[in-house]
C-alpha cells in the first residue's frame, strides 16, 4: 500500500508498462533496501480486473532508510508519455556511495551528465536509466560537515 | 544512505512554479539564479535570470527545481509526485489548490486503500494525492 505516515510527504511515483517488477528489482540492486510488491491479483481490485492483469503490479515500494521509491504498472487513460522534465535527485551521503549508485544505475542506460566535480566542489552526475527514467546524483562534502542537504547553497 | 527528492525542470517558469508550490505547501523556498551562481561567467547574459537551482522545504516535504536542463526538456507522465496527506480535509484542500489552472485526471474518490485523486498542474507536472481511510 501507499506508505501512510502521520506527516505530509511527497514521494516519487513511477509508472511502468508491465515491467514494474523488473525495473523495481533493478532499482533495489542499485540502491539497496527492501522491496515489497502488491499485484492486482492480491488486491481487493482483483475481481474487477481482467485475468491477464492479475500479475501486474498495483504498487511496489522500495525503502532504504529515508529513501522511498514507488512504482506501478497501472497506466492512465492517456497511456505512457515518456518525458525528462521530472528527475529523481539522489543526495548521497559519501563519494563512494555516489560512485557506486552512478555505476549501477547507468548500466544499460545513458550518461547524460558524466560524473564531475563542479566549481563549488560538488560531485554531480546525470543518467537516463535503461527504463527511461532520469536521475541526478549529488554529493557535497562540505555541506555534509555542516549537516546540510548537499543541494542547498 | 542516500535520500531521494523529486527534481522538476521548468523552461523559464521555475520561479513562478516554485512560488505556486510554496503558496500551497508553505515552507522555505530558496532560489539561486544563474547570475548569482559561481557558474555566472560561463553563462550567456540572457540566461542570468534563469533559475540554476531552487529548493522548497516544508516540514517533511521537499522538492527541487531548475530552469537548466542538459537536454531539451520533454514533459512526460510517468513520474508522478505522490503527495500523502494526513487526513481527508487536508487532501481536499490541497487537491483543489493544485488543480487551479491545471487539469484534473482522476477526481478525488474513495478506493479500498483510502482517498485518491490525480491531476496535471498548470506547469505540466503530474501529482497524485492520497490519504488513508480513517
Amino acid at each position: 500500500m501507499v506508505p501512510i505516515f502521520e506527516m505530509k510527504i511527497i514521494y516519487s511515483y513511477l509508472t511502468f508498462n508491465g515491467n514494474c517488477r523488473e525495473a523495481m528489482a533493478f532499482y533495489k540492486k542499485c540502491l539497496g533496501g527492501e522491496l515489497d510488491f502488491l499485484t492486482i491479483g492480491e488486491s481487493p481490485l482483483s475481481e474487477t480486473m481482467p485475468l491477464k492483469m492479475k500479475k501486474c503490479i498495483l504498487q511496489a515500494v522500495l525503502r532504504n532508510g529515508e529513501l522511498v521509491l514507488i512504482g506501478t504498472d497501472m497506466v492512465g487513460e492517456k497511456g505512457i508519455l515518456k518525458g525528462n522534465a521530472v528527475s529523481l535527485a539522489l543526495t548521497c551521503s559519501s563519494e563512494e556511495e555516489l560512485r557506486e549508485c552512478y555505476t549501477k544505475l547507468s548500466q544499460g542506460g545513458k550518461e547524460t551528465y558524466p560524473l564531475k566535480k563542479t566549481a563549488s566542489n560538488i560531485l554531480f552526475g546525470g543518467i537516463t536509466d535503461k527504463y527511461g527514467n532520469t536521475w541526478i546524483l549529488n554529493y557535497n562534502k562540505e555541506n555534509k560537515i555542516k549537516n546540510k542537504k548537499s543541494w542547498q547553497h | 544512505m542516500a535520500t531521494l527528492t523529486p527534481y522538476l525542470n521548468f523552461y523559464g517558469k521555475c520561479t513562478e512554479a516554485m512560488n505556486f508550490y510554496k503558496e500551497i505547501l508553505g515552507g522555505e523556498l530558496t532560489i539561486m539564479v544563474a547570475g548569482d551562481s559561481p557558474a555566472k561567467d560561463h553563462m550567456p547574459a540572457d540566461l542570468h535570470d534563469q533559475v540554476m537551482h531552487s529548493h522548497l522545504k516544508s516540514g517533511t516535504i521537499e522538492i527541487m527545481g531548475s530552469d537548466m536542463a542538459p537536454t531539451q526538456p520533454v514533459e512526460g507522465n510517468t513520474v508522478y509526485l505522490a503527495l500523502t496527506c494526513r487526513d481527508e480535509p487536508e487532501l481536499k484542500t490541497l487537491f483543489e489548490k493544485f488543480s487551479a489552472g491545471g487539469k484534473v485526471e482522476q477526481p478525488l474518490q474513495q478506493a479500498f486503500f483510502g482517498w485518491f485523486g490525480s491531476l496535471e498542474d498548470r506547469f505540466g507536472k503530474h501529482w497524485m494525492f492520497n490519504c488513508s481511510n480513517q
